[in-house]
């Protein structure tokens, strides 16, 4: 009988403390009970294999204590669809752009980089680690607390089918009219850089232009707006189409970023204006002012990068809605299958 | 092929445990009209062609009881100490009421499948 008290034993150890003795001495009874029957069934005492095998079939002390307890789960199945939603939007939303930025300053920040590149890399992928562990335990932890007290939560007991979101299956005329007008007003206002651009710099107009070799750069920089808006006035005339604005900004993103990857050479991007000779301080202000610019772009170049992600996200979402819609045949119609 | 016959099999035995779920809580408090203590319920389920393991009996039992739908104490019988089970005043009326909905569920089980 020893292994029979080592299981018990065992099981104990698993169980809530203030029903132990209670609930071994029930599970006992019925596994002496058992050996009895067999016992006299075989009529002999069970050998060792024998009550190995009983004990078996009984489960692993872990999994029999398991089915006393009250709370099966960490996060029950009323909340696991919030708690996988609130995961992927924190992944997509911290994760994502943290590991964009960290790959953007150590590529173009010399000073973010370690001697060793191995040492950059095993340094970007501890903190990457830590985060993950952080952030992804606090959500965890939220969630836990929350599916202890969610009886008490009145958003899940009183709701109104009404204040449920519309279904995304076409872009709004009015954002696109609103998005439209926006697009004009920007190409205009970068058309006419040349003429007032002068108006811009102020004060120290006199002092600094821009370098000559971003000139080049000019009248590309105009595609990412006119790509936005052509789709936008496809978007007025065609709701439907949903693909094309997730495709549009895409294409628009990976242009820009590609010019501003581009403009990251031509350091620096002010000059002393004409043959101005610039005294100390003017030297000074032109310094800081190239610095600024050079992080502004590094910032434009980070925040274009998780719009890229973003924005291929749904790209491949819309375009797999569209083919699961020219499957199903019916289910959508044929114009938004074009 | 062999892949998919382990799911199927597995897909089953996840069926076969929600089907009974419910039937095996019906099956002990109906076994319950007569006084039984952890073993001999559990036999006489079995005799009657309901197997029931101690894992998944004796935490039922203490929900049950928890519930208010059985009375227990302890006694010893045999020179052992048992704990004795009965359906509680509150389990027979909750135990008419879900045979009822389990004949209604039946009757129209049977309408369903004699139209299939």
């Amino acid at each position: 009988m020893e292994l029979l008290d080592r299981y018990l034993q065992a099981v104990r150890f698993w169980l809530p403390r203030k029903q132990q003795d209670d609930i071994i001495a029930e599970l006992g009874d019925d596994l002496r009970s058992q050996i009895e029957e067999r016992e006299s069934a075989l009529g002999r005492p069970m050998n060792e294999d024998e009550l190995v095998t009983l004990l078996q079939q009984a489960g692993h002390p872990l999994w029999v204590a398991g089915r006393y307890q009250k709370q099966q789960a960490l996060i029950g199945p009323v909340l696991f669809p919030l708690y996988s939603f609130v995961l992927k939007i924190v992944a997509l939303g911290y994760l994502v752009p943290w590991l964009v930025v960290w790959i953007v300053l150590t590529v173009f920040v010399p000073s973010h980089r370690a001697s060793d590149p191995m040492l950059t890399l095993a340094g970007g992928w501890a903190s990457f680690c830590t985060n993950i562990i952080v952030i992804f335990g606090s959500v965890t932890l939220a969630f836990a607390i929350l599916e202890r007290v969610q009886s008490a939560v009145s958003a899940l007991q009183q709701w109104d089918p009404r204040k449920l979101p519309r279904p995304k299956d076409r872009v709004s005329r009015v954002e696109s009219v609103f998005g439209l007008v926006f697009s004009i007003v920007y190409i205009a206002w970068w058309l006419s850089l040349p003429r007032y651009g002068a108006l811009i710099f102020g004060p120290i107009a006199g002092f600094f232009s821009l370098n000559p070799a971003l000139h080049t750069w000019y009248l590309p920089l105009l595609a990412p707006p006119s790509i936005v808006a052509v789709q936008q006035c496809v978007n007025i005339l065609r709701p439907q189409w949903t693909w094309l604005r997730a495709a549009a900004q895409l294409l628009s993103d990976s242009i820009a970023l590609f010019i501003f990857i581009a403009l990251t050479k031509f350091h620096p991007y002010l000059i002393p204006a004409g043959t101005a000779n610039l005294d100390a301080q003017h030297t000074q202000a032109l310094v800081k002012l190239n610095q600024v610019v050079s992080w502004s772009i590094l910032c434009v170049i980070i925040g274009i990068c998780i719009a890229l992600i973003v924005h291929a996200y749904q790209t491949v979402r819309e375009l797999r809605r569209m083919s699961k819609g020219s499957r199903n045949g019916a289910a959508m119609p044929a114009s938004q299958a074009l | 092929m062999k892949n998919s016959t382990k799911l199927d099999v597995d897909l089953f035995e996840n069926l076969k445990l929600e089907l009974r779920r419910g039937c095996l809580i019906v099956a002990v408090l109906a076994q319950l009209r007569q006084e039984h203590y952890g073993y001999t319920l559990r036999k006489a389920l079995d005799d009657l062609g309901l197997a029931i393991d101690e894992g998944t009996l004796y935490p039922l039992l203490r929900r049950l009881e928890t519930q208010g739908l059985l009375v227990s104490e302890w006694r010893e019988e045999n020179k052992r100490n048992k704990r004795f089970y009965k359906l509680s005043r509150q389990g027979e009326l909750i135990l008419q009421q879900l045979l009822q909905e389990w004949q209604t569920i039946n009757a129209s089980l049977e309408r369903i499948l004699q139209e299939a």
